[in-house]
């Protein structure tokens, strides 16, 4: 049988969608998806400079785990710049810590510190809200 | 709720500072009264667990349940998440703390 795969906590969710390549170049195909626990890795092990130890903890998965996810995460980022395709940020098994939204009108981030659900942006005010699916 | 902003200099003016605990200065905002007090940050200089004394000092000190920045550290994330505040992440790098009175709509003289 095989084992189930490891659900990663994220802290923040990713601040985009996805990349574009600048400059044309014909023979674009899919995007490339990088899952958000592979986001997460490569965000707390090449920009905040964490340990694989310290960085599994964070994503409360097992260090091996992680190890795999920052390879398939560097691979991919590796095949978005060489080949210059385009990159989506979706997916995969994650956990935000509490509940993200993101505001349509001043495009800042925010999660309801409680656990409960938040009606409009602390930020601008805005009604116009779109909760962030893992 | 009382919102701590990250500046970079004591007045109306100054942009938002870009590195959440070792920012020189924060405002603080208590939306209810609609007041805004700016302080130094005790901490800014210095060089252990530097996060963790920052978010203790704005909790117990200054009842800041809010935390608004562009980029947070993840100590100081981690630490936030802990303490159940709320996280207010802006898109926009080169932000000014007038600008940002103005999205939450009190008028600092
Ligand atoms: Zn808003």
């Amino acid at each position: 049988m095989a084992r189930p795969r490891q659900i990663s906590r994220v802290q923040i969710p990713p601040r985009v969608k996805g990349f574009i390549p600048v400059g044309y170049y014909k023979d674009q195909s899919e995007p490339v998806q990088l899952n958000i626990e592979e986001y997460e890795a490569i965000r707390l092990l090449d920009y905040e400079g964490l340990s694989q130890e310290g960085a599994a903890k964070i994503m409360q998965i097992s260090r091996p785990t992680l190890t795999r996810i920052y390879e398939r995460a560097r691979k991919k980022v590796a095949t978005v710049l060489t080949e210059a395709q385009q990159l989506i940020i979706e997916g995969g098994n994650v956990l935000f810590n509490g509940n993200w939204y993101e505001c349509e009108k001043c495009n800042s981030t925010f999660n309801s510190p409680a656990e409960s659900t938040v009606k409009t942006c602390p930020l601008c005010g805005s009604g116009n809200i779109q909760h962030k699916e893992g | 709720m009382k919102i701590a902003i990250p500046i970079e200099s004591e007045s109306k003016h100054s942009k938002l500072s870009l590195r959440f605990a070792r920012s020189p200065y924060f405002a603080l905002v208590d939306r209810e009264s609609a007041q805004v007090e700016i302080i130094a940050n005790p901490f800014s200089e210095q060089s252990f667990e530097v996060g963790k004394k920052l978010l203790k000092w704005l909790v117990e000190q200054h009842q800041v349940n809010t935390l608004l920045a562009f980029e947070l550290g993840v100590k100081v994330q981690q630490k936030a998440n802990e303490a159940k505040m709320q996280l207010i992440i802006i898109n926009e790098k080169k932000q000014s703390l007038k600008q940002l009175l103005l999205y939450l709509k009190i008028d600092y003289k």
